[in-house]
């Protein structure tokens, strides 16, 4: 039961809109009588359904598999059941100041239990058509010039998490060790490599023989990374690594690596 | 100076090829094999905006049925995008010339109609279109793309169906039992092959812009079913949903979240168009308030093989709500039995798509 509570408040992300729910089913339930069939029983259902350990249990393990039971919350329309509410309390104001009052106490407590979804955590301005970011494909076209003539498959491609999980998106032609995450990859030491990809100092002797291993041909890491490991005297460079380029973030290394 | 432009003609060429493209499989399609038009010879805003909800699920069902036989074949994807929008046409021709003497007096109709709006309806309309703007100019980052997005673009580029990884580029060893059922980023590839515009794009930039509205579409036929057809009190229900929406991120798990967030994957689209719709139409069921023949002929198929197509969760979600609906209408409305045993007779592509489901599992582990 606690591990059902813990996704609630996970969905509720701590915010009232769930109380204002529960609100609106007890408000259609008293108030609305003839639509209790429609708008209450099948959410009160679904609802009881979502508590239910042992369907829980079942539903888990026969259907919906592990980790996305919070999508139950699904089946419930939140926000259509929190608005006919709305408009059952608006028609029941009859003076027009008493609905403008009323419309707009209704907006402020929305607006107040709920978070704006344009925020910087969520959006950022879109920078092109892709709506990718401008260095995913700055980084794209570094690696497309120095392929020209060669064959990407046979070219293979670690990048550190942010650009791995991406770049495909924009080129499919960039074979890549591994994207989003290293367990579904069918290279050797993927868990390995991408922990050294994505390590603040990066151990580029023990990456180095990983990379061998699996005839990686270039490597993408965040400048910050290699300045932090030119600076203790062991970076890329010193492995026969060779820059090819470099954005605002990210930097590019042909390994040069001699397939086995 | 001659190749500029000829270059420049080709690239303003190409730009306006593709935006006829896109209005005609993006608009024209969905609305005509929605059908409401010329089946009824009357043009108003709720037929409009059912016809292009009923298309779309309608575009979809179609597809999932084509699509799963295709993927286990091995096909390339070029033939599912010609036998798909082959079949498309075929039907979308038939329904132009069956309906030929009823578009005339859906025209005439059109002059009828009540041109004015409310100002809850305008107010109704700039909340969607500050959402729309909003998810225009910027850009979101979910990292669940790396399937969803790279999947669809895998596919375009390698001319295959779930046979390479979507984030590596590198060949499956066996098919992704997860998604293979409910192969969603095939219809983004094969919509972009039909309106020529890179997968990304299409996913990124032109779902949002055409599925946002339609989620709204959708809650805009619930509120018109509930308050029957009261304007005032529709719009105002469209009013509280938007502002619900925008200010709906309260955490990422959230149906308003999906949908401001990542309306281009499959389980958004499940969340925010299709239980939505699948409710309305129960809801229609239990009000008795039937749509024609037609519709009730394939009852709640289409939109429950289209649950199947845009993810596995819909496979499972939406029978669990037909089924919840149903009973309770049967117990608490003392409805047939017969009449309960015939509503859930449209779950059963979902049913067999679950035992599908289940038995490829059931291979894999093995």
């Amino acid at each position: 039961m606690g591990e059902i509570i813990n996704i609630f408040h996970a969905v509720s992300g701590g915010y009232s809109y769930m109380a204002l729910l529960f609100i609106s089913l007890l408000f259609l339930y008293v108030r609305v009588p003839d639509k209790r069939v429609i708008l209450v029983y099948p959410n009160v259902v679904f609802i009881a359904i979502f508590f239910n350990p042992i369907l829980k249990i079942i539903i888990e393990k026969y259907f919906l598999g592990g980790g996305v039971y919070w999508r139950l919350w699904w089946l419930i329309p939140v926000n259509f059941i929190i608005s006919v509410v709305c408009v059952y309390t608006e028609d029941l104001l009859k003076k027009r100041v008493e609905k403008v009052i009323g419309l707009t106490a209704m907006c402020l407590i929305i607006i107040l239990s709920g978070r704006l979804v344009f925020n910087e955590m969520t959006f950022v301005r879109s920078e092109n058509r892709f709506k990718l970011p401008n260095e995913i494909l700055e980084v794209s076209t570094i690696l497309e010039d120095d392929l020209q003539g060669k064959q990407p498959e046979e070219h293979k491609i670690v990048a550190t998490y942010e650009v791995a999980w991406r770049i495909r998106m924009y080129n499919p032609e960039l074979y890549l060790t591994f994207g989003r995450y290293p367990t579904l990859s069918q290279c050797l030491h993927a868990t390995d490599i991408y922990e050294l990809v994505n390590a603040e100092n990066v151990s580029f002797e023990n990456l180095h023989s990983l990379l061998e291993i699996n005839d990686v041909q270039y490597l993408i890491l965040e400048n910050r990374q290699v300045n932090v490991s030119s600076e203790e005297g062991v970076g890329p460079e010193k492995l026969g690594y060779v820059e090819i380029g470099r954005t605002e973030t990210y930097c590019v290394f042909r390994t040069n690596i001699v397939k086995m | 100076m001659c190749f500029t432009f000829y270059k420049h003609h080709t690239v303003f060429f190409m730009i306006i090829l593709k935006i006829i493209l896109l209005g005609f499989w993006f608009i024209f399609v969905p609305i005509m094999m929605g059908n409401r038009i010329g089946r009824t010879g009357k043009i108003s805003g709720e037929k409009v905006l059912l016809s292009y909800v009923l298309g779309w699920i309608r575009m979809m069902a179609i597809f999932q049925l084509m699509a799963l036989p295709l993927i286990f074949l091995y096909a390339r994807l070029t033939t599912l995008v010609f036998l798909w929008s082959a079949c498309i046409l075929c039907i979308l021709s038939y329904l132009i010339w069956r309906n030929r003497g009823n578009y005339k007096s859906a025209l005439k109709s059109l002059h009828k109609m009540k041109t004015h709006l409310l100002a809850t309806e305008v107010v109704a309309v700039l909340l969607i279109v500050i959402q729309l703007v909003g998810v225009s100019v910027f850009m979101s980052s979910d990292a669940d793309d790396a399937f969803y997005v790279s999947e669809a673009v895998t596919s375009d580029y390698t001319d295959t169906m779930f046979q390479y990884m979507g984030d590596t580029g590198e060949p499956y060893k066996q098919f992704p039992t997860r998604y293979v059922m409910s192969p969603f980023p095939i219809f983004t590839a094969t919509l972009s092959r039909l309106v020529c515009t890179h997968p990304t794009i299409v996913a990124h930039t032109l779902i949002p812009i055409f599925f946002i509205p339609m989620s709204y579409m959708v809650y805009y036929l619930l509120l018109n079913v509930l308050f029957k057809g009261n304007r005032k009190k529709v719009s105002l229900g469209l009013c509280f949903i938007s502002i619900l929406n925008i200010w709906g991120n309260v955490s990422v798990y959230t149906a308003a979240t999906f949908l401001m967030i990542r309306i281009w994957q499959g389980k958004a689209i499940l969340a925010n168009i299709i239980l939505p719709f699948i409710t309305y139409f129960l809801i229609r069921i239990h009000k008795r308030i039937l749509l024609d023949k037609e519709i009730t002929k394939t009852g709640l198929l289409a939109p429950m093989m289209s649950a199947c197509l845009v993810s596995s969760m819909g496979i499972f979600l939406a029978p669990i709500l037909v089924g919840t609906y149903t009973l309770i209408s049967l117990i608490v409305s003392n409805r047939k039995i017969r009449d309960f045993f015939k509503i859930l007779l449209g779950c059963l592509p979902n049913i067999i798509y679950g035992l599908w489901y289940l038995l490829l599992l059931k291979m894999v582990s093995k």
